[in-house]
């Protein structure tokens, strides 16, 4: 079944938006937490994560687009798993060799376990087969993106309170509160972003409806 | 059974003076308004056109279908009018309005009751129309039901365990021979191994009937409401009667007296005379409160009593069977409510052994899905949740709201978001 | 009302900490329930709401987490500890009556996480403690509370007469044993504590402590775990709120075992000296499912009734 152009490049852009902001992957759908609260201490370990992701996930989800249908479903897991962890692999090597060896000392366990992150199997594997590739790839853009703010945000005001610097360099506040690395400080933070998502949805929803009611009396 | 008697809670009794007072007999309304419908709930004709006069005891309704007489007439009087009501119990009917006057039927002739069999009391409580008062259901139909399932005793509820209610004392201390008689028809009737008139345990009451009932035996309840009727000496299951019903089952099976009266208790703090009031079916609230007199003007007129009544509007209610207890309220008995915080009051009051607060919870989050595992249906509406509620919140009403709603609310809620 | 018998409870054993340290643990307990009063109302107001400050269970928060604290604590952190229950866990949860989680456990577990080296520095009663706002407070002679003494596996010093009347270091309001006893008397009597839950939780907690004593001695292990830290405190005030804890009595006896096997488990394995108000909170998560678990296993028959006729 083809649908015409211009409406696949809709659904696209609506997936896109859905994705990074209005069902923010790890903010209203919950998926994805575990890297955050477990590493997302520092800003640079957050960046890094959230470029590994992004590496993985899009490959992934295009490649289910485009034969996800052909194979058996009891292969596909195996198969973007194996994919994933082959390029999170070669990404590792990558970090350890070109990039910094320190980073990679830290992140080294993380890294290849981003592979089974219920991410990849959730949006690559589920979202992903039987859509086009044009709305698959948006979803995985937008997916990555929402997934690497809500990272980077987490991970640079943990990083603030708990260590007093930014990217390693040093804001010079007076008060420093190291349980901010604690797994719970993440917890709440998360779940005060979610709330404010949350609000910030219904006002969306208030506003769309007031739209449609003016739009239903005024003609 | 005894997991039960733990439960509960202790209410006031407010029962006097009307409990201490006897019967009064109401004088002939200049219109009652007799709903026309049969005890089984399907609608009836007039018997007779406008104008003309029926005496008491005659028929008033006949079925649409067979054309058998149904409804009685409760007064001797002239059908002035058939009008379509609202009535809090019964829902839109037609009310065949009779203006009344005094005069009685011929007076009924006496037959004997001992050589009865149970087919022969069940057609007599069917052609008598009885209502139980407990429950508003046809005692026939009730006791038909009971026929041939595992063994249980019988019981007449005159426990009254409600605040104010004493409508079954007074019958019983005014009819009790009468009423001993008739549940021994409706033990018969129903095929129960044996029958009792359940009273609170202690208490004058049970004095005064252990002399005036001999042979027939006393059982004795708890004094927490709401009571489960528990002989002494049993293991059985108690089924319980209306009082009242008893007393129409013995006059219909030997005098052969449709059920046209009831026996209602009116009180609450703007009654002037609280007292047990024998009034004809059909009888307006209004005509009732009338005359017990009222010192001043109610806020609250309640249908039943404190527990498990349901305030009215208006006062132009016919009394129908099912009605026992009328209460004109000045303040109605409201405290501030707050938000439930959990406290597990309710919990230890239902005796039925529900979780009120999670049911009242999930109602209020619309969290229905699994609302049917928490059994909602397992409650009778004695309100003692309510009662007990330190937060002032009317769980029970939320309750029966999930009772009554079964399966049709049990919908899948959300917001539309494919998550 | 409920949090009125709380507060009132708690006044007697303020009072008695008033009469070992002086006027700053009344000073500090104060403080914790006017932050957590205030904070409500700002909430409250921000959420435009109706405040819910009247039904006193704010003041009630806001007092316990002052009672936890050590004499020395500085002003700020009952305030602290009273913000952070009420901002970040009551209130975001729906305010009074949906809260999940204990708020004043929270309090008092994330002011232990934070400031642990203050927290656990408590001060050898019988001494004036001085109220100065500021400052280190350096001259009050403090000394190892029978829990750190327990932790450290060393001999104890203290004697159950001082035990029982709380003349030993320890949290502001959670020392005085005996008066502790008396006021869980009167919250029994009034309704507003669940014997089944502080019974079963102390039962628990006495029967982990004689099955894995640190001390020599069954019965003095026994002694020695109960009376120490703010194990009986928890057991009676943060195990009680009514919010938090379950309804049914089957579920009220495996909460307070839980919690007392967690209360235990944690002092043996934790960080820290005292670890009730973690365990209180790991048991508040467990509520609702042990509450509905308890009512399932009673009535199943009737459950499965109910499913097969319906």
């Amino acid at each position: 079944m083809k649908q015409p152009f211009s409406k696949t490049m809709r659904e696209a852009g609506e997936a896109f938006l859905d994705s990074l902001l209005m069902k923010n992957i790890v903010l209203v759908q919950a998926v994805g937490i575990c890297p955050i609260i477990a590493i997302g201490t520092h800003l640079k370990y957050g960046v890094v994560l959230a470029i590994c992701t992004a590496l993985v996930l899009i490959p992934a989800s295009l490649f289910m687009s485009l034969c996800g249908e052909k194979l058996p479903p009891w292969l596909r897991a195996p198969l973007y798993t194996v994919g994933a962890a082959v390029i999170l692999l070669a990404a590792a090597v990558v970090l350890d060799q070109a990039v910094s060896h320190e980073l990679y000392a830290v992140l080294y366990v993380f890294i290849p376990l981003m592979a089974v992150n219920t991410l990849v199997s959730y949006r690559a594997g589920g979202f992903s087969v039987s859509r086009e590739p044009v709305v698959a790839l948006a979803d995985a853009l937008a997916s990555s993106l929402g997934f690497g703010l809500v990272l980077c945000a987490v991970s640079a005001m943990r990083e603030a309170a708990a260590y007093g610097t930014l990217w390693d360099i040093p804001l010079h506040t007076s008060l420093t509160l190291p349980e901010a690395a604690l797994p719970y400080a993440a917890f709440i933070m998360l779940g005060f972003m979610a709330a404010f998502l949350q609000w910030v949805r219904s006002l969306v929803a208030r506003r769309s409806e007031r739209r449609r009611e003016r739009g239903r009396t005024a003609p | 059974m005894s997991k039960f008697t733990k439960r509960g809670v202790f209410l006031p009794s407010l029962k006097e003076p009307a409990a201490s007072r006897p019967i009064a007999d109401i004088p002939v309304p200049a219109q009652v308004f007799v709903p026309l419908l049969a005890p089984g709930g399907e609608p009836c004709r007039p018997a007779v056109g406008n104008y003309e006069t029926v005496l008491r005891g005659e028929p008033l309704g006949l079925l649409e279908g067979s054309g058998a007489p149904a409804v009685y007439a409760p007064v001797t009087g002239v059908l002035s009018d058939v009008r379509m009501m609202t009535h809090p119990l019964l829902g839109d009917i037609s009310c065949a309005v009779l203006d009344g006057m005094a005069g009685e039927g011929e007076p009924p002739e006496k037959r004997g009751v001992s050589g009865l069999t149970a087919p022969e009391v069940l057609a007599a409580a069917r052609a008598a129309g009885i209502i139980d008062e407990l429950d508003g259901a046809p005692l026939a139909d009730k006791l038909e039901s009971w026929v041939d399932t595992d063994p249980y005793l019988l019981g007449a509820d005159g426990t009254e365990q409600e605040p104010y209610s004493s409508s079954a004392w007074a019958v019983l201390g005014q009819a009790a021979p009468e009423v001993s008689e008739g549940l021994r028809l409706a033990a018969l009737a129903a095929g129960a191994i044996d029958c009792h008139i359940a009273v609170r345990r202690g208490g004058r009451q049970r004095r005064a009937l252990a002399e005036r009932v001999p042979g027939r035996l006393v059982c004795t309840v708890r004094r927490k409401y709401p009571a489960v009727p528990e002989p002494r000496s049993a293991v059985l299951p108690v089924r319980t009667v209306g009082v009242q019903a008893c007393q129409a089952l013995y006059r219909a099976c030997a005098y052969g007296e449709p059920q046209s009266r009831c026996v209602v208790t009116v009180a609450g703090d703007a009654v002037k005379n609280p007292q047990n009031v024998r009034v004809p079916v059909g009888t307006l609230v209004q005509d009732l409160l009338h005359f017990c007199g009222l010192s001043q003007d109610p806020s609250y007129v309640i249908l039943g009593d404190a527990m498990t009544g349901t305030a009215i509007p208006q006062a132009d209610i016919a009394v129908v069977p099912g009605i026992s207890c009328i209460l004109a309220l000045t303040v109605r008995p409201q405290p501030k409510t707050r938000a439930c915080i959990g406290c597990g009051r309710c919990v230890r009051a239902c005796h039925a052994d529900l979780l009120p607060f999670e049911i009242m919870r999930r109602m209020d989050n619309m969290q229905y899905e699994r609302l049917s595992r928490l059994l909602p249906e397992d409650c009778d509406g004695c309100g003692a949740c309510s009662y007990v509620c330190p937060a002032g919140l009317d769980v029970a009403a939320k309750v029966m709201e999930a009772r009554d709603a079964k399966g049709t609310i049990f919908l899948k809620w959300g917001d539309g978001d494919d998550l | 009302m409920m949090s009125f018998d709380v507060l009132v409870a708690l006044m007697p054993l303020c009072l008695c900490s008033a009469v070992y340290y002086g006027a700053r643990p009344v000073i500090l307990v104060l403080a914790g329930m006017l932050a957590a009063v205030l904070c409500e109302t700002a909430a409250c107001l921000f959420m435009k709401r109706a405040p819910t400050v009247a039904d006193g269970s704010a003041a009630v928060t806001g007092g316990i987490v002052g009672m936890l604290l050590p004499p020395t604590a500085p002003y700020w952190m009952p305030v602290v500890g009273a913000a952070f229950a009420i901002l970040v866990v009551k209130m975001p949860m729906g305010g009074s009556g949906r809260n999940l989680f204990n708020p004043a456990a929270a309090g008092i577990a994330v002011l232990t996480l934070c400031f642990s080296g203050t927290m656990f520095r408590y001060a050898d009663p019988g001494q004036n403690v001085p109220l100065p706002l500021t400052g280190t407070l350096a001259e009050v002679i403090t000394k190892t509370s029978p829990a750190a003494q327990l932790m450290g596996g060393g001999e104890t010093l203290y004697t159950p007469t001082m035990l029982l009347l709380g003349n030993f270091p320890g949290p502001i309001g959670a020392t005085a044993i005996a008066l502790l006893a008396a006021c869980a008397l009167y919250l029994f009597s009034r309704r507003s504590a669940s014997p089944l839950i502080t019974l079963s939780y102390l039962a628990a907690c006495a029967g982990m402590a004689a099955l894995f004593p640190r001390v020599a001695g069954t019965g003095h292990s026994v002694l020695m775990e109960l009376c120490s830290g703010y194990l009986l405190f928890a057991g009676v005030f943060l195990l009680n709120d009514p919010v938090t804890a379950p309804r049914h009595w089957l579920g009220r006896l495996l909460y307070g075992a839980l919690a007392g096997v967690l209360v235990m488990l944690l002092r043996y394995y934790g960080r820290f000296e005292e670890g009730a108000c973690f365990a209180v909170l790991l048991a508040n998560t467990f509520a609702p499912a042990i509450d509905r678990l308890g009512w399932y296993l009673l009535n199943f028959h009737r459950i499965r009734k109910g499913a097969r006729s319906g």
